[in-house]
């Protein structure tokens, strides 16, 4: 923190403090926005192509940045770096440069039969569904995919380095991402339709490995990452996706979501530390279990929750959000500027203005819209 | 030095490396047996300090499930 400029102290400082829900004497603008980015550059490459450069992703990132000028970024065109992925010859992500899209594919690489086994060896099912996703691959690539990897995990550093140098811009989170168990086979290893089933058919293995990987794994690391890691000079420490939870019904996230999820809460609020909530699709169902904590803890990022729904629901909680992906991409620039100016009013102390979506597609954002709510946010003084 | 990143040299040189080692190494599939697997591809990060080596390939297998 010592070799930060007074310009980036300042902007963390009210970042931070907006969280805290003090007084500020602007609304931060939080940056929500992803590959976008690539679409709206001047320089105008196809999606394959920018993916697979790092240094155009970096000019792109700064050129958004020095249009825009947002004071804290979700994303520094680091969210899908694929090099490694492309090198082993096969991945679940889609680059469709006609469509202009990334697709994510659901998959399966864990098979029912085998919670068992990852309860008791993590690793050797894991070695079992790294086979499976990358079939008859040779040592040579995976050594290859890892010397990429390595240059990944550089540009990220790269890039935060920059943004907070350069410009005085913060990321958003830290380096750790504290997730429920059930997370990681919706997503990841059993695919979202059979991991949706298995909550219903197999509760009680579910059990069993999620208390063991609490036990053994994830609470072990939280507790030394939080205790290790200092990552102060981002705008909250902790990132936590809500993913899964909306395929729950109540009770599922009772059993499932909850009893996984609040020691790791307790345990953030214990070492003093912010949580960043990324929330897809709806979190009021379940607003009651966040309403007890402190002020101060929480910066909830909702998708589909109206900020003013959230504020309601869960007061204790900074919120990010206020512009739809709708409006962005087919309103006019004095409809978007009207709803900041609403957003900002009703929500007061403890609101940044962001977007409510991941923004992705051309569609969901033009450049006269965005400009104009940039001109609007960063002149108005509360 | 340009602004913007370029790693090329570092990869590069370390794609090198690799390659250099025995074609049958490089070529070689992937084992059923973990520690094997581990023990073939460290065999070829002779870029890294070896006490580094299996730990990386075991948490580079572990985070590639979920990108």
């Amino acid at each position: 923190m010592d070799n930060l400029t007074p310009e980036y102290r300042a902007n963390l400082r009210r970042l931070k403090d907006c969280i805290q829900h003090k007084h500020i004497d602007r609304v931060p603008h939080f940056s929500n926005i992803y590959t976008w980015k690539i679409l709206d550059s001047d320089l105008k490459p196809k999606l394959s192509e920018a993916m697979s450069n790092y240094t155009l992703l970096d000019k792109m990132q700064c050129e958004f940045q020095e249009r825009y000028h947002f004071d804290v970024h979700f994303d520094l065109l680091n969210r899908n770096l694929l090099k490694p992925e492309t090198v082993m010859g096969g991945n679940h992500h889609l680059i469709n440069d006609e469509a202009e899209s990334i697709n994510f594919f659901d998959h399966v690489l864990m098979n029912a039969d085998e919670y068992e086994e990852y309860a008791k060896d993590p690793m050797a099912v894991n070695w079992k569904m790294f086979r499976r996703k990358y079939p008859d691959i040779t040592a040579g690539q995976v050594a290859k995919a890892m010397a990429l990897r390595e240059e990944n995990i550089a540009y990220v550093d790269h890039m935060k380095k920059k943004f907070r140098d350069k410009y005085s811009s913060a990321f958003a989170n830290g380096r750790i991402v504290a997730q429920v168990p059930y997370e990681r086979f919706h997503k990841y290893y059993r695919g979202i339709k059979e991991a949706t089933m298995d909550l219903r058919r197999r509760k009680s293995v579910l059990h069993d490995v999620f208390d063991s990987m609490m036990e053994n794994e994830i609470m072990p690391n939280l507790k030394k990452q939080l205790e290790t890691f200092d990552d102060s000079d981002c705008m909250c420490d902790v990132m936590m996706p809500f993913l899964s939870h909306a395929m729950m019904n109540n009770k599922q996230w009772d059993e499932f979501y909850w009893p996984y999820l609040k020691p790791q809460i307790d345990m953030i609020a214990e070492h003093g530390k912010t949580i960043l909530i990324y929330c897809e699709n709806s979190l009021l169902r379940f607003a009651e279990y966040f309403q007890d904590y402190p002020k101060g803890l929480f910066l909830i990022v909702p998708e589909l929750d109206d900020v003013r729904d959230i504020r309601k629901a869960i007061p204790n909680a900074a919120v990010a959000g206020g512009l739809t992906t709708d409006l962005l991409g087919h309103g006019t620039p004095e409809e978007c500027v009207d709803a900041a100016k609403r957003a900002i009013d009703d929500m007061g102390d403890g609101f940044m203005l962001s977007q409510n979506k991941m923004v992705s597609f051309r569609n969901d954002c033009r450049r006269e819209n965005l400009l104009a709510v940039c001109e609007y946010v960063q002149s108005y003084r509360c | 030095m340009s602004e913007y990143f370029n790693y090329d040299d570092i990869t590069n040189a370390r794609i090198a490396d690799i390659e250099a080692h025995d074609p049958a190494i490089l070529n070689a599939k992937m084992p059923e047996d973990l520690d094997e697997a581990v023990k073939l591809i460290s065999s070829l990060l002779t870029y890294m300090p070896e006490e580094k080596r299996d730990a990386a390939v075991r948490s580079f297998i572990a985070v590639m499930l979920v990108s």
